[in-house]
């Protein structure tokens, strides 16, 4: 019997499937194909057709889709592994998929690795190796779960090249009923969302100019921001400047606001607490720039300038701009 | 000290974590267990949010239960002092092979014996995750383990009248939720630094009797550890120190621009 590897697909605001989802799909498409098996995208809601569209793209084989969206996660997943018998199961880790798919896997039985940085194949190729930072990011682990089915992760946003078909044969679209479970027992009596203005995508962005402490206050950020443009980039922030009101819960990055891969992530500022490093260690080039010598960050970065922010960051845009003109 | 027959059983689960503040660990040879420990940092915060509770109403009985080998009592203690009223330590030979379900169902194990003398636990906290094992699991499997709601990323927490309201931390901004009792908490770091203990009661906590659980049911986990090696990025980083910043930057921009960087 094929091998089938589900991703779980997180719906955005937009009600399209969210692009870490896609990119886990796309890093997904080479290991079943070492496998001879069949990737499967699941969601619990999406329109039918554009979906198994992007899904396809990303390398998607089938598309399992909810008939209706579930109020219970937990029992909707667990019934449908159940019936369907996947050989692992992989959803990128959110805030969302961080609560709920342990406890789907606590139903299922079977062992969860959480917030991954990367997984591969067992030589033997019988089960999934799960690589996961531990000991606050200082050492890697990795993990087995030999003797159940299915394994499930969650896999932190990655770097990897996004490689998208195009001659994608047309995906097979099944829908399914999800297990009725039990009915909401958290109740929802308020979401405040912090509505920012320039439409941040975190998640997507190539390049990240984040700001920390040291920006000193909200107007700290403006040179920031034209970094940011100079490099076709978006400006993202440390936990310390959203609680004290700098900058919208938007821009966060780290263990409570977003997890990002960019290609460049520029730090300023940003001294490097294990929170805010967990949200920004798959950038592929970390810059930190930061006044005190002994910053934590630069035990992390790529390329660690020793200054004061507002002085470097101007200069750099200036740079920027005058070797593009 | 047992709870009156009015009182609210509040549980805080707490985990004995390594010090990793305490300077930097030369080999990672050294196994976990001989490092300095301390109570992980966000299970103090579940305490402190049980506290604030008991606060408003003092009718809230707190428990802090941990799992470790025995005497492994430290985090307990620590929370005795701070604002737990007793403490119990659920006992395992061999913590260290357990992942977190395993440790989510011991949990489990500990708090139906604790219901049976102390009467029913209304409120389970915990931490969101331990700065060891990061994997946030144990408290979105532990109300699994329970059969009971569960909230996360609490930011803050309080009662209203029989269900708790939690204040939870969303990717854009924050939302507030609500359970009926008795229910799950996780906690992250709020406003507000959680209290301390004072001398004296840090020396009554260091005198206390602490019970212990013998737990029965040891499941094997399920997921299990085939390597560890320290998490690097390589080579070091390039480091640009010059006069002036103009300077650093224009050597930076060199650098990453012969990187193919930009």
């Amino acid at each position: 019997m094929k091998k089938d590897i589900w991703v779980f697909m997180e719906t955005g605001k937009s009600g399209r499937f969210r692009e870490l989802s896609l990119s886990l799909l796309n890093d997904c498409r080479a290991l079943v194909n070492s496998l001879s098996g069949t990737l499967t995208a699941v969601a619990f809601s999406g329109d039918a057709e554009k979906e198994a569209a992007a899904a396809g793209i990303c390398g998607a084989d089938r598309l399992l889709l909810a008939d209706a969206v579930p109020a219970d996660p937990v029992a909707a997943l667990a019934d449908l592994a159940e019936k369907e018998k996947p050989w692992a199961i992989l959803a990128a880790s959110t805030v969302f998929t961080k609560e709920w798919l342990p406890q789907a896997a606590a139903r299922l039985n079977t062992g969860f690795a959480s917030d991954c940085t990367g997984f591969a194949l067992d030589a033997q190729k019988d089960c999934l190796v799960w690589t996961r930072p531990v000991l606050g990011e200082s050492v890697l682990c990795d993990v087995v779960c030999i003797d159940r089915r299915p394994q499930i992760g969650t896999v932190r946003p990655g770097g990897g090249q996004k490689r998208r078909r195009d001659d994608a044969a047309p995906v097979q679209v099944i829908r399914f009923t999800p297990a009725a479970g039990s009915s909401a027992r958290v109740r929802v009596l308020q979401l405040l969302q912090e509505l920012s203005s320039d439409g941040i995508d975190l998640e997507s962005a190539e390049v990240i100019v984040s700001g920390g402490k040291g920006v000193g206050g909200p107007e700290g950020f403006a040179p920031l921001r034209e970094l940011a443009a100079a490099l076709g980039g978006i400006v993202g922030a440390s936990r310390t400047t959203v609680d004290r009101g700098w900058i919208s819960k938007a821009h966060q990055v780290g263990q409570t606001g977003h997890t990002v891969a960019p290609r460049l992530y520029i730090a300023c500022g940003i001294s490097g607490a294990i929170q805010h490093l967990t949200g920004m260690l798959g950038s592929s080039t970390i810059v930190a720039i930061n006044i005190d010598s002994d910053a934590r960050i630069f035990r992390y970065a790529d390329y660690c300038v020793v200054g004061d922010l507002f002085e470097v960051i101007p200069a750099l845009t200036r740079e920027i701009l005058f070797h593009r003109g | 000290m047992k709870p009156s027959g009015t009182d609210r059983n509040l549980i805080v689960c707490m985990k004995q974590v390594p010090d990793l503040s305490i300077g930097r660990r030369e080999k990672t040879e050294q196994p976990p267990q001989r490092l300095p420990v301390r109570l992980n940092l966000l299970d103090a915060y579940a305490l402190e949010a049980a506290a604030r509770l008991r606060d408003a109403d003092k009718n809230i009985h707190i428990t802090a239960l941990s799992l470790g080998r025995s005497g492994e009592d430290e985090a307990l203690r620590q929370a005795l002092a701070i604002a737990a009223d007793d403490a119990v330590l659920a006992v395992v030979p061999d913590p260290d092979v357990l992942d977190a379900l395993a440790v989510s169902r011991l949990l489990a194990q500990a708090i139906r014996l604790i219901e049976k003398k102390a009467g029913p636990a209304e409120l389970i906290f915990c931490g969101q995750q331990s700065i060891d094992g990061q994997s946030a699991q144990v408290g979105p499997q532990l109300a699994q383990c329970l059969n009971l709601p569960f909230a996360g990323r609490g930011l803050e927490a309080s009662l209203c009248g029989d269900a708790l309201r939690v204040r939870q931390g969303n990717e854009d901004g924050t939302g507030l939720v609500e359970m009926d009792l008795p229910c799950v908490a996780a906690f992250d770091k709020f406003p507000g630094e959680p209290r301390l203990p004072t001398v004296r009661s840090s020396m009554e906590a260091s005198r206390a009797v602490i019970p212990m659980l013998e737990l029965s049911e040891i499941p094997a986990p399920l997921l299990t550890v085939r390597e560890t090696r320290p998490a690097s990025r390589g080579m070091q980083g390039v480091r640009i120190c010059k006069q002036t910043g103009e300077d650093s930057a224009k050597q930076l921009f060199q650098l990453l621009n012969a990187a193919g960087v930009l």
